[in-house]
């Protein structure tokens, strides 16, 4: 992968965190955490940013260096691989989460006589396209599109100012501490950024800036989950929030300018289109580059479509909705965790080495 | 039929004839005849080689003509051979072979004679000139210094050169006991005089345009470049036809790595022969599979001189029009040379105007079909059922309408193009009236499809580039076919995908995005322009030399004004 700058690297984080916020996570959190959503939102943002300077302290030994690599330097190529193969599979199970959502939502939207697996597949041939483009024109194409999906959600929560109840961020505790804190915790995982800012500093021009990028990128997806957080809370009641499929689409009905201008969905929906053909992208080129760094293969563009494939049949087998909704409460977020304490627990493991050695070698 | 017609001979009856093809083409068949000779000492032996080379029994241009050269009261066999047409023969006459046959001072020259003296500056004494050691040396020189009065005049060994040189409108003396042939610069071919541009006209700016010779055509850059530091370097390309090509730049601002790799290019080419800058643009380009123009083409000097000044490099192709600029990216394909020309609010405004027009090329028909198919809640309720009414009586589907409509504004306009001008005006307003109107009463299509149709073939005149505007034309069709297919669904995964596909483009080792993706320097909006005396720096992607174009303060005497007054 060609060597990215500093502005195209900022934008990568926060085209993954996008992708679940607007399409999974603001939800969860609206429905779980009632009134305090809000909060919840500023408290997961503040956890996001500090275990992102975390990661990035930690990076600070290993700078320029894959995060795979380090698992290979701390346990050796099995370890690498077994760490290789989690992390696939994490940003496999992800994407396909994310893009079983969107199809069920332009399902329900616009599609109704079409069956989902060729939207799917519709998808998974632009994730195809987009790996297999030299020069990196996917991820400089995720520059380009990120601040008009920013400017679009800022939009969204603009235009809809005069319809904001804000009786809604009452009672401002909603369930009470322990669903807005304790458990709300769990809401971190709408930061999927972090889990990319891990394989981030190999491809950066300048690893120096790495910290700089994380943090900014961070906050960026922070203010993000909070406009959206807010519009559908200050929006909608706890009925409406738990029980539609994509309250953020609902609220653009709400958006009115002039009387020409009356519904503006679906020019959200192109917006939403190409923000998840971006995440896509993204995820799968990750994955491409995972593969090819546990196995021998030097070019990825050979298996790029049959890895698309492959995310095709993971999100065509998610067919009920139960099972998305059980795969993106619980399992997304139990793996979210399971992925971040790996991933802490080797570059952790991994410093404390190189000080053992350090300490050896100046013996 | 009478007993005789049976033995006289008749012709066949069904006149047949075929050319047989070769099935298995080998790489042999990329060696080419090479010239390896050298000029001979012996008249007849140069005489038979160029007559054989250049056919001069079938050929009826080539004209060799012999005769007598009087050099030193002595006369020798010599030929000359130009091509017909091609050079000048009063120049020929008068300055070629008048001085070399005709008796004169210059040929009856005898070396004893004591006027002529060389002067000694080691000894410094005026020695005699020496002339008896090396008497064919002499013999050549004689005639060089002192009996072809041509200002482009050169001595020739290679046969390979010679011919060349014969074939671009040369002629060439060739005198018996000499082993060296003399090239003389007779070019006399009607070519067009400098003229206005066609394709990119501007009000405000200069009115010229290149033309096919490529010597007037680096005369006009060097004319408006004005500086010792512009570099023109000759390099020929193609195996048979030697088509001469020019590499310009400026040596103290273009980058060194795009020089050289320009001329790696250039040097490598492997082919029979080269006729246009559109088929060197081809085979120079770092990838054709997207349609995506790459390289920038322009029949205007002053658009080139911008070019380099900035520090990029021009390539010319003798018998071609155009020049070529690289490195290009997308927002040179979209900016017209009266840009610079004009106020930057105008400018500004004008860029806008583009940049709304390559939007609606490349998705207003798309968008249409998307909205009327998928997401009618877009429209207003009363638009909504204009366009239903109006739809009502049409008995087709939307596609089809609308492909019908598209793939006839393209024949008006080829058809346009292919007509004489006089009729091609006329042919576009009969197109454009008359068909459309009658499809509209005929119930074919609805009127506001003629509405989207018409708005998108204007925006595409706008375009200023015409490669960028045909790829716009063939995008557009893949756009509708998304739209129609999954609306704004598939009108997205094709933004995504497109843009996706413009950034991974390199020309000549720069994105085609730049200065947007990758951004280097800032988030402004580089598309549109700065004032003139804004414009400090040149553009970061083209790593040119000097960065700095002008000083901070550009227009000084605004400055020291300034500061006489806060004195």
């Amino acid at each position: 992968m060609e060597k990215i700058n500093n502005k195209e690297a900022i934008s990568l984080p926060i085209s993954c965190s996008l992708g679940i916020t607007v399409l999974v996570s603001s939800q969860i959190i609206a429905s779980h955490c009632l009134s305090s959503s809000l909060i919840n939102t500023g408290y997961i943002s503040i956890l996001a940013l500090v275990l992102t300077f975390i990661i990035c302290k930690l990076y600070k030994r290993f700078i320029g260096i894959s995060f795979l690599d380090i698992t290979e330097f701390l346990g050796g190529k099995i370890l690498k691989f077994l760490v290789g193969i989690t992390f696939l599979f994490y940003f496999t199970f992800t994407a396909s989460i994310v893009l079983c959502k969107t199809v069920n939502c332009l399902q329900i939207v616009y599609y109704p006589m079409t069956h989902p697996n060729y939207t799917v597949l519709l998808f998974a041939i632009t994730a195809g396209i987009a790996c297999n483009l030299k020069n990196n024109g996917f991820l400089r194409a995720t520059f380009i599109l990120v601040p008009i999906v920013i400017i679009a959600i800022i939009f969204i929560f603009v235009g809809n100012l005069k319809n904001f109840n804000y009786e809604n961020i009452f009672p401002i505790m909603g369930n009470g501490w322990n669903t807005t804190f304790l458990e709300g915790s769990t809401n971190l995982f709408t930061f999927g950024g972090i889990t990319y800012i891990l394989f981030l500093p190999q491809n950066l021009k300048r690893p120096d800036k790495f910290m700089s990028v994380s943090i900014i990128s961070t906050i960026i997806s922070s203010a993000l989950l909070t406009f959206i957080t807010a519009t559908i809370i200050l929006m909608f009641n706890r009925n409406v929030t738990s029980g539609q499929l994509f309250p953020l689409y609902i609220a653009v009905r709400y958006i009115e300018f002039g009387t020409f201008f009356q519904r503006l969905d679906s020019a959200f929906l192109l917006i939403l289109n190409i923000a998840i053909c971006s995440f896509l992208g993204i995820y799968a080129n990750l994955c491409l580059e995972i593969i090819k760094e546990i196995s021998s293969i030097s070019d990825t563009k050979p298996i790029s479509f049959p890895f698309v494939l492959l995310l095709y049949a993971c999100t065509i087998l998610i067919d009920a909705k139960f099972e998305l909704e059980f795969m993106q409460n619980q399992f997304l977020k139990v793996f979210f965790f399971v992925i971040l304490t790996l991933g802490l627990a080797i570059l952790i493991l991994a410093n404390l080495k190189k000080s053992l050695k350090g300490e050896i070698r100046n013996e | 039929m009478k007993i005789m017609d049976i033995f006289k001979y008749k012709p066949p009856e069904n006149y047949d004839f075929n050319i047989q093809t070769i099935e298995n083409a080998s790489v042999q068949d990329l060696n080419f005849e090479t010239i390896e000779e050298k000029v001979f000492l012996s008249y007849q032996k140069n005489l038979e080689f160029i007559q054989s080379k250049f056919n001069s029994l079938i050929n009826s241009d080539i004209v060799i003509r012999k005769f007598k050269i009087i050099c030193k009261n002595k006369q020798y066999n010599s030929f000359l051979v130009y091509i017909d047409g091609m050079t000048d023969s009063v120049n020929i006459n008068d300055f070629v072979l008048k001085p070399l046959m005709l008796r004169n001072k210059s040929n009856t020259y005898i070396e004893e004679n004591k006027s002529i003296k060389k002067f000694n500056y080691n000894s410094k004494k005026n020695v005699s000139h020496t002339s008896n050691k090396n008497a064919k040396s002499d013999l050549s020189n004689y005639i060089y210094t002192n009996l072809i009065p041509n200002n482009n005049l050169s001595k020739q060994t290679e046969f390979s050169k010679i011919i060349s040189d014969i074939n671009s409108g040369n002629c060439v003396l060739f005198v018996d006991t000499l082993n060296i042939a003399f090239d003389i610069d007779a070019k006399g071919f009607k070519q067009r005089n400098i003229d206005r541009p066609q394709i990119e006209n501007v009000i405000k700016g200069p009115q010229e345009a290149f033309v096919e010779n490529i010597r007037t055509n680096t005369s006009l850059l060097r004319r408006l470049v004005n500086n010792q530091n512009l570099i023109i370097e000759s390099i020929e390309i193609g195996n048979l036809s030697k088509t001469k090509c020019a590499l310009c730049y400026i040596q103290n601002i273009a980058n060194n790595d795009l020089i050289a790799e320009a001329k790696y290019r250039l040097n490598n080419i492997s082919i029979d022969s080269l006729i246009s800058s559109g088929e060197l643009e081809q085979l120079i380009q770092d990838g054709s599979s997207a349609a995506i123009p790459q390289i920038l083409s322009t029949e205007r000097p002053d658009k080139c001189v911008k070019g380099m000044y900035q520090g990029r490099a021009v390539i010319l192709v003798n018998g071609n029009p155009y020049a070529l600029i690289i490195p290009s990216v997308l927002t040179d394909f979209l900016a017209s040379p009266e840009d610079s020309n004009l106020i930057p609010v105008y400018a500004n405004f004008l860029k806008a105007i583009r940049l709304l027009a390559f939007l609606v090329t490349l998705l207003l028909p798309g968008m249409y079909i998307a909205i009327t198919n998928f997401h009618q809640e877009l429209f207003p309720t009363e638009l909504l059922f204009s366009i239903l009414v109006a739809r009502e009586n049409v008995p087709f589907p939307i596609i089809f309408e609308l492909l019908l409509m598209e793939v006839s504004f393209e024949l008006i306009r080829e058809g346009g193009l292919r007509t004489p001008s006089a009729i091609g005006s006329t042919l576009g307003i009969v197109g454009a009236l008359i068909l459309g109107d009658a499809a509209v009463s005929a119930n074919v299509v609805s009127p506001i499809l003629i509405i989207v149709v018409a708005i998108t073939g204007l925006s595409s005149f706008v375009i200023p580039n015409f490669s960028f505007g045909f790829h716009l034309r063939i995008y557009r069709f893949i756009f509708t076919i998304l739209g129609y297919i999954c609306g704004f669904l598939g009108i997205g995964i094709g933004i995504y995908v497109y843009l996706a596909i413009l950034c991974s483009i390199k020309s000549f080792g720069v994105s085609y995005l730049s200065p947007i993706s990758p951004n280097i320097s800032g988030f402004s909006l580089k598309y549109f322009i700065p004032p003139f005396w804004k414009q400090e720096y040149r553009n970061d992607f083209l790593a040119s030399k000097k960065q700095v174009s002008q000083s901070k303060y550009s227009m000084k005497w605004k400055k020291e004004y300034t500061d006489g007054k806060n004195k």
